[in-house]
């Protein structure tokens, strides 16, 4: 096939073809000795670092930090008495919020970045707000929200729609006009030049903020979920805290570390299904 | 065909930039027509006033009769360099034109045997980051002509291709242009490219036209090997030196 694919170029630069066709089979040879490499250094990562947390947990010899062992095994027990319900929350109000902030603010970015006058209304207070900790205002999103998921959804919404507001609107606003005039030229209206430019160009943007966001959606819950809660990774590592169970503590955090590895390699695996042509 | 009356179009900007100041020009339909000029004189501009893609600050564009005010149905465009977009496959590429359109349905079998007839049948599935220069201009020409366009117009359509896909491209584009059923406006900073090409040929001062050349032996097969078309060159190249563009003033 690559034969008869090349022929036009083929007849200008004889031998074009073959020096593409080794290529080809050289590219796809190297990719599966890169993935074997890159699994290598991943289990390389992981023996590492529970080798450091050993021989930390030896070495300092407190109770607060068990070893690997105890804090696996502590991991096995707790899951079966509550643990396994509480990730279970947690994971809900994380991707919810995750959720919610994708669909509320990537809209919103895309026209910012596009029209020129919401830009211009909307940007000064984009600007003064971006900065200011939006995690401070628990105790406000709780008295007006109520303690229950709402308010704590809520503020998690808020950090990380400010982020992947921001990041799709720079990309959306630094989308070279050559496209725009490209699709304009084939009569585009506006919900055209959305659909087929300005989403798909933004759309890598979109899972670089997410996934900035995720780090930061975890952190936010943690806090929103150590005060006045009954549920929740957060809640559980609080309590086994009061009480002193340190190696609960690390089955709790154990878990939240799992919950955002998980979702980060979701988000990861979503972008190469959405933006096939970045990985080819 | 094409009828253009004091065309003069500015950038927003404090003062504004000019960028054609009273140009005027007409061509007959089925011609095929390139403007050279030196770099920032204002060709791109032109093509896209031609496209209804800037509003004039003042005088008219005229295509087919009826006064441009927009995305013209039946007119098609090649844009420099970023034509295609990265994110589509050689196939919605191709179609795009024909699906914004709402036409698809009746026009899938006409961008198939585009593609087919461009060679990019095999690659339909593929991105434009694997295709060759050539083959990425062969997807922009073929959603182009799926449009089953009277006017083409083209920025610099091969610039960006090394010397002998250039003339594949050239030969390629003269074959379809040779049929008069389409009229064509070529803009390019190549004057070999323009003398091969345009029937009629514009040059292009800073914001004007300067010349204007007919060129009846355009776009023959053998044509680059002719006295004819050396002599043609010399004298572009003679035309688009800056004292001679001051004199035309
Ligand atoms: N978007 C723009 N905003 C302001 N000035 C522009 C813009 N596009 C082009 N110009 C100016 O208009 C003039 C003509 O540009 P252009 O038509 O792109 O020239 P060419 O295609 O011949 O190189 C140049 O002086 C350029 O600086
Ligand atoms: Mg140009």
């Amino acid at each position: 096939m690559p034969d008869r694919v090349t022929a036009h170029e083929g007849e200008a630069r004889p031998g074009r073809r073959w020096a593409a066709g080794t290529g080809v089979g050289k590219r796809v040879r190297s990719r599966g000795k890169a993935t074997a490499a890159l699994t290598l250094s991943y289990l390389g990562v992981v023996v590492l670092l529970l080798g450091a947390w050993w021989a930390l947990s030896r070495g300092l010899g407190l109770p607060a930090l068990p070893d690997p062992v105890a804090s696996f095994r502590a991991l096995g027990r707790a899951w079966g008495h509550g643990l396994a319900y509480h990730t279970a929350i947690s994971t809900w109000r994380v991707v919810s919020s995750l959720c919610l902030a994708a669909v509320t603010a990537v809209p919103a970015g895309m026209v910012l970045g596009q029209a020129r006058v919401a830009d211009r209304l909307a940007g000064p207070a984009i600007y003064l707000t971006y900065p200011v900790p939006k995690s401070v205002f628990l105790p406000v999103v709780m008295a007006v929200l109520g303690l229950g998921d709402v308010a704590r959804i809520f503020l998690v919404w808020l950090v990380v729609f400010f982020q992947v507001l921001v990041g799709t609107r720079d990309a959306s606003r630094s989308l070279s006009p050559q496209f725009l005039h490209s699709v304009h030229s084939l009569g585009a209206s506006a919900r055209d030049v959305y659909r087929h430019v300005v989403w798909p160009a933004v759309l890598p943007a979109v899972f670089t903020s997410l996934r900035v966001g995720l780090g930061t959606a975890i952190a936010v819950l943690f806090l929103a979920e150590t005060w006045a809660s009954q549920s929740g990774i957060g809640y559980f590592i609080m309590l086994a805290w009061t009480r002193l169970g340190w190696d609960e503590v690390m089955a709790g955090v154990l878990a939240m570390g799992a919950l955002g590895m998980g979702l980060y390699l979701i988000l990861d695996l979503l972008e190469r299904v959405s933006c096939p042509w970045r990985y080819v | 065909m094409i009828e253009v009356r004091d065309l003069r179009v500015e950038y927003p900007g404090r003062p504004p930039a000019v960028a054609l100041a009273g140009v005027s020009f007409s061509l007959p339909r089925g011609t095929a027509c390139a403007i050279i000029g030196p770099s920032g004189c204002g060709k791109t501009t032109l093509l896209h006033a031609l496209a209804g893609l800037v509003t004039p600050a003042a005088g008219e564009v005229r295509v087919g009769g009826e006064v441009v005010r927009g995305p013209r149905e039946r007119t098609a465009v090649i844009l420099q360099d970023w034509g295609l977009f990265p994110w589509k496959t050689v196939w919605a590429n191709a179609a795009l034109g024909l699906e914004i359109r709402g036409r698809l349905r009746a026009g899938r079998a006409r961008v198939e045997g585009l593609l087919r007839e461009m060679g990019l049948w095999e690659l339909r599935h593929r991105f434009p980051a694997q295709l060759s220069g050539g083959q990425r201009q062969r997807v922009a020409i073929a959603r182009a002509l799926a449009l089953e366009p009277d006017l083409l117009l083209m920025d610099e359509p091969f610039s960006s291709l090394d010397a002998l896909t250039r003339e594949a491209m050239q030969e390629l584009v003269a074959g379809i242009l040779r049929r008069g059923e389409i009229t064509a406006v070529l803009v390019t900073h190549d004057i070999a490219e323009a003398a091969f090409l345009g029937q009629q040929i514009l040059v292009m001062a800073p914001g004007r036209i300067s010349w204007q050349v007919s060129n009846p032996g355009a776009m023959e097969p053998g044509y680059r090997a002719t006295g004819q078309f050396l002599d043609l060159c010399t004298r572009l190249r003679e035309l688009c030196r800056p004292e001679v563009m001051a004199r035309s003033a």
